[in-house]
């Protein structure tokens, strides 16, 4: 799977704000109308976004569910034995050239070599980046929750 | 016979869908804002290719509608409750799927469709047609 390449236009907009919607709903277990409202809206949205569109879009969806989980990896995702010397390079290269959507695609399948705090970073600044200041404050504020271990030891 | 996929909410006692008249359950919506479906005065369904949303793969489904434990890194899976239910056999093609009911295209798309009434009948025998239909559904996630 390529990297998307995808416009940032007011759609794509819509949808991802209304994907943090619901990421919140889900936080607070809510299952009711606003549930119903925001998941028929995002269908509706759906049916105008291109495949780039739809590609980033669902990758927003599971960093956000990253979260949800506290950082751990979904287990039908990649394990560290998946990630490759290429997949490495590969994010190398986006993050030298600032290619924003292709280090988040690139992180989701490096991340299980990575400590949560770095993904939680990179992924804050790369939505910064992209103009998603809203998204990128959820994985600032979930980096500022990880204890730093490594320091911590070293003291 | 057309395979038709729809992720929907599981009855766990069964394994089956679960039937009802909200979203992704097996049945249709039959007012509100977010009507499946239309219908008149007379509680007849309209046939005008509105029904129940099914697709030919769940992989190209938004995430909120891909059952959660299928979350790959990639796809967003984040629905709740959810498991993948397939019916039929063969390919995703217009035509009978079941007594009453047909596969209908969407606009512009010969992949997304919806589950159709054959011809105008109550509301209450539309609901009845897709609720008979839950035990030929089976789970499959491939």
């Amino acid at each position: 799977m390529q990297p998307p390449k995808p416009t940032i236009d007011p759609l794509y907009l819509d949808y991802a704000l209304l994907q943090l919607r619901r990421h919140y709903l889900l936080i607070d277990g809510k299952d009711d109308d606003e549930m119903e409202q925001v998941e028929e809206e995002l269908t509706a949205l759906w049916e105008n976004l291109s495949e780039a569109q739809r590609q980033s879009l669902n990758g927003m969806g599971s960093d956000l569910n990253w979260i949800r989980r506290g950082g751990e990896l979904s287990s039908k995702g990649p394990t560290s034995t998946d990630v490759s010397e290429q997949d490495v390079a590969d994010l190398d290269r986006a993050e030298l050239t600032r290619d924003w959507h292709a280090i988040l695609h690139y992180l989701r399948i490096c991340a299980p070599i990575l400590l949560p705090e770095s993904v939680a970073h990179i992924r804050a600044t790369c939505y910064h980046e992209l103009g998603l200041d809203l998204v990128a404050k959820v994985f600032d504020n979930f980096a500022a929750t990880i204890p730093n271990q490594r320091q911590t030891s070293e003291v | 016979m057309a395979r038709i996929v729809r992720p929907m909410i599981v009855d766990k006692a069964k394994n089956l869908p679960l039937v009802g008249s909200r979203s992704k359950c097996l049945g249709v919506r039959e007012s509100g804002p977010y009507a499946d479906i239309d219908v008149d005065s007379s509680e007849i369904v309209a046939v005008n290719r509105k029904g129940l949303s099914v697709s030919e793969s769940w992989r190209s489904l938004p995430g909120h509608l891909i059952p959660e434990h299928l979350d790959d890194g990639h796809n967003g899976a984040s629905g709740k409750n959810m498991a993948v239910f397939v019916h039929g056999t063969g390919g995703f093609v217009e035509g009978q799927v079941a007594v009453g009911l047909e596969l209908c295209f969407k606009i512009g798309t010969a992949s997304a469709g919806n589950l159709c009434p054959v011809v105008a009948v109550p509301v209450t025998q539309y609901q009845l047609d897709l609720a008979t239909t839950r035990a030929d559904w089976v789970i499959d996630e491939s």
